[in-house]
């Protein structure tokens, strides 16, 4: 019997900031996308090693996007282990969005959870919003990657940063 | 004056001011202590509870309570009932409905293998095995397999243990129980209004049935192929509980703590769900298998070989009707062959036709025929030939087919007597207008045919006016006599005799009466002298019509004969 870990993340972000490009290309897809927009949230999962070589799987809860958890989406995040923030790069508002609705995942599961921001649209660099002192002062606060789902630039490291904060975290479950 | 009776006061009423000042710090502090007896016995209760033991005011409020809930229900039964209604009555109507589910599909299961043949084999066996009918029925009907077992922690969705059949392709087990409970969250959020049967209890998603358990730590999950068996969510509940029994808080935490519920399920639990039936006969089933496509060989090659001797029989009516319609002397009204083997013919049939069933004995000599004719006379050459030649008593090869005038022309050779007889039988046949017998000789007729035309062609010449022969009478008296017997004894080897006829001729002079006396007179000379030399059968006689007959332009005073051939009479 080989050994692994799950852990639930859920992906939080404000309208049409790539949360579900980002993530397209590295997980395993075996919903169709159709999901977000009936149901509100899609599944994946995308399996990584962690540090002690045992199998980390993220099952990825890739819920639809919007500036605050409604009723549906808060039971969505239930039992979540780790929260992978997208924000868009072009538009700084949707960093503020992501953020508090960090806040309001945290305040609703009433524990503070492992959390990885990705500024997205790094490629766009003309149309970039995000000042440096601002990308310091969130650095300070938690793990940030500027990334491109398009180039897809920075995804991978993300992904590698939250499993490593997940894993040690004490919750998910064992498979055989 | 005041100071006075104050310092009085004091002096005599300090000691008891002092012990009132007491008194109403100690009541205050009593107070203070009373209002935190709420928080101080719900402290008491959690630590007990947190340590596994039960302290003293747990065990006196539990009984305390367990006496007021009796006290309360005696009393006041309808208040306790409505208190507890909103918890109870969910799990009643729960109950209720799944009882009626499972008695609505075995009702409807009943119904439909009632009068099936199966469900009268079935009837046998539990009469054969003394087992109760319901029990054969669930036994043989319980075709189904699960698939997929999910164990999922209801809010995280994150899989506590997935089994899944031998032979199917491997799934993304974590996807699907992350996306299950995001529907089943969804469909309770969007449509359910009654909390305690929220969500998914169970559903159809292509050959899929989903059975789903609910149990406070764990969600289980059937994804099955296939009819399951109306106990089958009892015994998906059973192994929820089970699971929860087995590893109880362990359950919950899992998903909080991350260590536990990787095998949680195992491979036997999955056997166990699958129908009895199935794991039983599992090894058992290739061979019915086998028998089974045996049978359907067999049927269909009974069902090929039936077709082909439907076709052959088709073909046998099809070519047994041709050869009816071409037989002379028979018209088929209706031929009937809707029974393999069997043959009914009706219609018209002339008695000289051959008779069907001659051939049919002859050509498909299985074929059992039944015939329904009424006679009738055919006019077909062939039957009018046949009528001919029984009637006439002769072969059918010595009567030809009619002509187009329908004149029968008699051939070959016959035996004297069928000749004799053939020309002297009237014939009155439809169809046919007259014989030509010139064809029809018999054995020795050229030789017969001429001596009697050498000895007719003799006279014996007369005087005129008298019945004196000329000169030289006795020569040819004598000649005709010897050939007359010549023609004896050719006729003597095939049995035939000779009508001999002897007649007087005369010439014109000379009244009518004198020449017929004269006729007369010159027949009886000859055949007086004639007969002496004759043997029996052979007759002579008189031609008395001749003698009477009216002679024109005749020259001839002579005597002749006339011979005809007749069968000998048989000698006894």
């Amino acid at each position: 019997m080989s050994v692994s870990l799950s852990r639930k993340i859920s992906l939080l972000g404000d309208f049409a900031v790539g949360k579900t490009s980002t993530v397209a290309r590295s997980v395993r897809n075996t919903f169709s996308e159709a999901y977000l927009t009936s149901v509100g949230v899609k599944v994946d999962t995308k399996t990584l090693p962690d540090a002690e070589g045992r199998d980390l799987r993220l099952v990825l809860w890739d819920i639809a996007g919007a500036s605050s958890l409604d009723q549906m989406r808060a039971n969505y995040i239930g039992g979540s282990q780790g929260l992978l923030l997208i924000a868009d790069g072009t538009r700084a508002d949707t960093v503020d969005t992501v953020l508090a609705l960090r806040d309001q995942a945290v305040r609703l599961l009433g524990r503070d959870l492992p959390a990885v921001l990705i500024l997205n649209k790094c490629d766009l660099a003309g149309e970039w919003e995000v000042p440096p002192e601002r990308l310091r002062e969130l650095a300070q606060r938690l793990p940030v990657f500027s990334a491109s789902a398009r180039t897809g630039q920075g995804v991978e490291e993300a992904f590698a940063a939250l499993a490593s904060a997940v894993a040690d975290a004490p919750a998910g479950s064992k498979s055989p | 004056m005041n100071g006075e009776y104050d310092r009085l006061r004091q002096l005599l009423l300090e000691q008891e001011r002092d012990r009132m000042d007491a008194l109403q710090d100690s009541v205050g502090k009593a107070t203070a202590r009373f209002e935190r007896v709420p928080d101080l016995l719900a402290e008491d209760i959690e630590a007990s509870l947190r340590a596994g033991k039960r302290s003293r005011l747990a065990n006196v409020l539990s009984e305390a309570s367990a006496d007021s809930l009796e006290i309360a229900v005696r009393r006041r039964p309808q208040a306790v009932v409505q208190a507890v209604y909103p918890i109870i009555g969910p799990a009643i109507r729960r109950s209720l409905s799944d009882a009626l589910r499972q008695m609505a599909d075995d009702l409807d299961r009943a119904l439909s293998d009632t009068f099936s043949p199966r469900a009268l084999l079935w009837r046998w066996e539990a009469w054969r095995s003394g087992t109760p009918y319901a029990q054969v029925m669930l036994r043989h009907t319980a075709r189904y397999q699960v698939e997929h077992l999910f164990l999922i922690a209801p809010e995280s969705g994150l899989l506590l243990g997935h089994l899944t059949a031998s032979g199917l392709p491997a799934l993304d087990a974590d996807a699907v129980a992350g996306m299950f409970t995001a529907i089943h969250q969804f469909v309770r959020d969007s449509v359910t209004v009654d909390e305690e049967s929220a969500g998914i209890g169970s559903a159809t998603v292509g050959g899929y049935r989903l059975a789903v358990s609910e149990g406070p730590a764990a969600r289980l999950v059937a994804f099955v192929r296939g009819v399951p068996s109306s106990d089958f969510g009892m015994r998906l509940d059973e192994l929820n509980e089970e699971l929860h029994a087995r590893y109880g808080a362990q359950l919950g935490e899992a998903e909080s703590v991350g260590i536990a519920g990787a095998g949680l399920l195992e491979q036997p639990q999955l056997d166990d769900l699958n129908s009895r039936w199935a794991t039983q006969q599992g090894g058992t089933r290739p061979q019915r298998r086998k028998y089974m496509w045996a049978a359907l060989t067999l049927a269909a090659l009974a069902l090929l070989v039936y077709a082909a001797l439907g076709w052959r029989w088709s073909s046998q009516v099809g070519a047994i009707e041709r050869h009816l319609s071409a037989t002379p002397g028979l018209v088929v009204s209706k031929l009937d062959g809707g029974e393999r083997g069997r043959l009914r013919i009706e219609g018209l049939m002339d008695p000289l036709a051959s008779d069907p069933r001659t051939w049919l004995a002859q050509h498909y000599p299985r074929v059992e025929v039944e015939m329904r004719t009424r006679p009738f006379v055919s006019l077909e050459p062939q039957l009018v030939q046949r009528r001919v030649a029984q009637t006439l008593r002769l072969p059918e090869a010595a009567v030809k087919a009619p002509d187009t005038k329908g004149v029968i022309r008699l051939t070959g050779s016959v035996p004297f007597p069928d000749w004799y007889r053939a020309r002297a039988t009237p014939l009155s046949t439809p169809g046919v207008i007259g014989i030509d017998y010139d064809g029809l000789s018999y054995p020795q007729k050229t030789q017969i045919d001429a001596a009697i035309a050498s000895i007719q062609s003799l006279e014996l010449s007369f005087l005129s006016g008298t019945v004196t022969p000329d000169a030289g009478w006795e020569r040819a008296l004598a000649e005709m006599g010897q050939k007359l017997q010549a023609l004896e004894r050719i006729g003597a080897t095939s049995s035939i005799a000779f009508h001999i006829q002897a007649a007087g001729l005369t010439d014109e002079p000379g009244t009518l009466d004198q020449n017929r006396g004269l006729r007369q007179q010159r027949a009886e000379w000859l055949a007086s002298r004639l007969a002496a030399q004759l043997h029996r059968p052979s007759t002579m006689t008189v031609n008395q019509d001749a003698a009477f007959a009216l002679p024109q332009n005749a020259s001839t005073r002579a005597a002749v004969v006339t011979v005809v051939p007749y069968p000998a009479p048989v000698q006894r």
